[in-house]
């Protein structure tokens, strides 16, 4: 008995050995062509896990082996972005966060040469007409001419398969609509995500609850407007503070504090104070507190405003309502960037912070009880469990509800069922579609689809071989099935990706003759065979 | 002697503390990832996450950070959240609050209930009320505390509607009383109460049967028996010398809780220090994270030098002058 046992141990050991060995040995041993192997990266996430199960089968096909290695949030920040990126493909969702409707920000980030190092090109893309063009644009006050240098930008992006683009998810979320009427769907906010909140703005309660409750997973960060760290904390501060422009509900820009603004010449912008606004403690927003706000940003370079300020030599009062900015060069996205995210804090509060707080910087100071201008007013914030927001009923939108709550229900089911058993009136994280269609059955709940600028992409990685190759790219986008993709994934929920990372709607900027590229395998075949890649016996494709 | 004890365990307890800091320390940095993540995730270019990272101190190298670090602690500072942007002590003691709350109540419950059903079935030893009980025990010991609150959840909000889905307190209540409000939070705390209660209460039984099934042959109790003693009497006897098994897995049992029950919290959305953990961990909120494990692991340490200490007192036969 124990002698079998030793025996047995002894031998399965040299098994280990000797398949360790010949797992050495063999490779190297079939000399000559050395076949593909990729190394992808994705997230621990059932979407991107589905995509790989997927693509892998079709790439199989072609005889390209990959090995998948998945990772946080977290593991893409430290290996990926802040290190040499040592995979081939990179797969990501992009979520669609305001300040990515504006056209430039996906071509720059993605592609832009200055990105490479610890940025988010960490395909290491180099294009210097790309960059060009991509200069020259953000320097171009003309709206037409701008939209033509943009246009070349993604023709660019397009010959160079720069990317492997995949879909853009639509958004769905949930209501109760016994409860609430009017509700106001926006593109990459739906209706529960305080981005472009026209519902929070404009639905009416239908019955008892006046102060609707929206559940999410995620908890407030701060209310200190300028730690406030991740967008949707962002966006409920925006709620809370007056911002000088936003978004109408088919995402356009439209005067908010600002009453107008006009394009002097291309280094000088004039803004009009809207008139009437008050603080939520009474007292009234003047021009001082504008030009105060833009000099606080300034002194203080936070870093969540620092990147698109930076372009603002100085800022003056021209008379009582009139604010100029000067700016170091010409800036097109002016007010798509700085005009649509700073908002307008109160002079009389802010001035002595942080020195009679006791903090060296503005963002340790808590700001316990903000005080902005906005349409909504922070009454209480317990962490990890719900805050309470009241109507400002002296704004200029004048919300139809009372006040909001927003529970934090860490899981989706949760979150389902609060809905389900009308504990809640809105959802606010984002649904799947089969999610969508349990709710849908139930007489007193509605979902809400919209599309989304989100976009989910493989990034190939220019550094190594084969993703250096062009022919290998070009045959790669053949391999990808984005429709099939699509309808597994989310149900056929979206759109599939042109062979640009702006989504079709967002028109004037996303270029129409970019074409998507269909799914054939066949085609992904030629192209390999025409530049030079062979099969082995084991049909495992070679380099040339 | 006896001083002399007491001061070498204390030292003893310091050593430990000090190392579980470290390591906690060594191991957050070794996790994959970067604190920054949340950031590059949004709008932020290169630029300003390296200068949120210089606001944070992570720009210096790591011995650096690790004195800091130490320096500040040992003045009784945690530092400030990276995430919230507050001192660390405002972010979790709010949250400890709210699970101490929950897991006091149910650790008490199982260890008097457990103790007195796990003595009593140890006493009773070969009859079938014994059998039924050990298996009961191991059965709901055995259910991983997010099934056993999925299927109360099922039965007693979604069927029978009596108690709220989850969370701590009826949202949008206003102008209680602190009797309302009092009743208001039981009402959310029943279930998961229930839950941690018949998790806990397994292990509790098991341990104080095992513990009686060994006095049963003692010669002590024999001759206590033989003094005439009334059968109620002598299992008296047996039983304060078979809790004190049971003293030792309850106080670490209390230790734990400071850390919270994850699973627990998460399928309640009970807004307590274990999610908070978890979700710190995630992001790499080191301050907070290192805060929270050193807290578990203190509240474990003092809790196994409390046991240490008051062995001598419950078991005079433990003496330590002998050593």
């Amino acid at each position: 008995m124990r002698k079998g046992t030793i025996f047995f141990g002894v031998a399965l050991a040299w098994g280990f050995i000797l398949a360790f060995v010949l797992g050495l040995v063999m490779p190297t041993a079939a000399q000559g062509k050395e076949p593909v192997v990729l190394k992808a990266w994705a997230l621990t996430y059932p979407e991107p896990v589905e995509i790989w199960r997927v693509l892998s089968d079709d790439l199989r096909e072609l005889g390209i082996q990959v090995k998948l290695r998945n990772g946080s949030i977290g593991e893409w920040v430290g290996d990926i972005i802040r290190k040499e990126n040592p995979y081939h493909l990179v797969t990501m969702t992009w979520s669609g966060s305001p300040e990515r409707i504006e056209p430039s920000w996906f071509l720059t980030e993605f592609f832009h040469s200055s990105r490479i190092e610890r940025g988010r090109n960490y395909g290491n893309y180099v294009s210097k007409k790309f960059d060009a063009l991509m200069k020259t644009q953000l320097r171009e006050m003309d709206p037409e001419k701008r939209k033509q240098l943009l246009w070349k930008a993604q023709e660019i992006i397009n010959r160079d398969n720069a990317f492997f683009p995949i879909y853009h998810h639509d958004m769905i979320q949930a209501y109760n609509c016994d409860r609430i009427e009017g509700v106001i769907p926006t593109m990459g906010s739906c209706i529960g995500w305080p981005y472009n909140p026209w519902t929070f703005f404009r639905a009416r309660p239908k019955g008892k609850i006046r102060e609707p409750r929206v559940v999410n997973r995620k908890d407030l960060m701060s209310t200190n407007p300028f730690a406030a760290q991740e967008a949707q904390t962002m966006g409920w501060m925006r709620l809370i503070y007056d911002t000088f422009a936003k978004r109408d509900k088919d995402s356009k820009l439209i005067p908010w504090a600002a009453e107008s603004w006009n394009i002097v010449d291309d280094t000088t912008v004039d803004i009009v104070l809207r008139d009437g606004m008050r603080f939520h403690d009474g007292k009234l927003v003047t021009v001082e507190d504008a030009k105060f706000t833009f000099d606080y940003i300034m002194k203080w370079k936070f870093p969540m405003f620092s990147a698109d300020w930076r372009n603002i030599e100085h800022v003056e009062i021209r008379d009582g309502r009139t604010l100029r900015f000067k700016l170091k060069s010409p800036y097109a996205p002016f007010v798509a960037n700085i005009l649509l995210n700073t908002f307008i804090i109160p002079k009389h509060i802010w001035k002595d912070i942080p020195s009679s707080v006791g903090v060296a910087n503005p963002m340790d100071w808590p700001n316990p009880t903000p005080i902005g201008s906005g349409p909504y007013q922070l009454v209480e914030w317990k962490k990890k469990e719900y805050f309470h927001l009241k109507a400002n009923k002296n704004h200029f939108i004048k919300p139809n509800f009372d006040g909001l709550y927003y529970l934090v229900v860490p899981t989706t089911e949760g979150m389902i069922a609060m809905l389900e058993k009308q504990q809640a009136e809105i959802y606010g994280f984002a649904l799947d579609a089969v999610q969508a269609n349990k709710l849908d059955a139930l007489p007193y709940l509605k979902t809400v689809r919209v599309p989304n600028h989100s976009i989910t992409e493989i990034r190939p990685n220019f550094k190594m071989r084969p993703t250096s190759d062009p022919s290998f790219r070009r045959a790669f986008q053949y391999a990808i099935n984005r429709k099939g993709l699509l309808d597994i994934v989310y149900q056929g929920q979206g759109v599939v990706a042109h062979n640009t990372p702006i989504i079709p709607i967002n028109k004037p900027w996303s270029n129409p003759n970019v074409p998507s590229i269909k799914f054939d395998l066949g085609k992904a075949t030629q192209i390999l065979k025409e530049a030079g890649y062979t099969w082995d016996s084991k049909g495992r494709l070679c380099y040339p | 002697m006896e001083r002399r004890y007491i001061a070498s365990r204390i030292a003893q307890t310091i050593i430990t503390l000090y190392a579980v800091l470290t390591l906690m320390w060594v191991l957050f940095r070794l996790v994959p990832g970067d604190p920054t993540a949340m950031f590059l995730s949004g709008r932020l270019s290169p630029e300003d996450v390296e200068a949120i990272r210089k606001l944070w101190g992570l720009d210096q190298p790591l011995h650096v950070q690790y004195f800091k670090y130490m320096k500040n602690l040992s003045m009784g500072d945690l530092g400030i959240s990276f995430s919230y942007r507050e001192p660390v002590l405002k972010v979790m003691l709010p949250a400890l609050f709210n699970t101490l709350i929950l897991m006091i109540p149910s650790i008490l419950m199982a260890i008097v209930v457990g103790t007195l059903m796990g003595t009593n079935l140890g006493w009773k030893r070969g009859s079938a009320r014994e059998r039924i009980g050990v298996v009961l025990s191991l059965f709901v010991r055995s259910f991983p505390v997010f099934l056993t609150g999925i299927i109360v959840l099922m039965i007693f909000v979604h069927l029978l509607g009596w108690f709220p889905l989850g969370g701590m307190r009826t949202i949008g209540a206003f102008g209680l009383s602190w009797w309302e409000r009092f009743l208001d939070v039981s009402h959310h705390l029943a279930l998961p109460f229930g839950v941690a209660f018949l998790y806990y209460v397994g292990d509790v039984v098991v341990i104080s049967r095992t513990s009686m099934l060994e006095m049963i042959g003692e010669e002590f109790l024999q001759f206590a028996k033989a003094r005439g003693l009334s059968d109620k009497k002598v299992k008296k006897i047996a039983m304060r010398n078979a809790i004190i098994p049971v003293i030792t897995y309850s106080t670490i049992l209390i230790g734990f809780a400071f850390g919270g029950q994850v699973l627990l919290e998460v399928v309640f959305a009970w807004p307590g220090v274990g999610r908070l953990m978890v979700n710190s961990v995630q992001i790499h909120d080191y301050p907070v994270a290192q805060a929270a494990f050193f807290l578990m692991a203190t509240a474990v340490i003092i809790a196994n030098l409390l046991v240490d200490f008051s062995y001598g007192y419950l078991d005079p036969r433990i003496s330590i002058q002998k050593r």
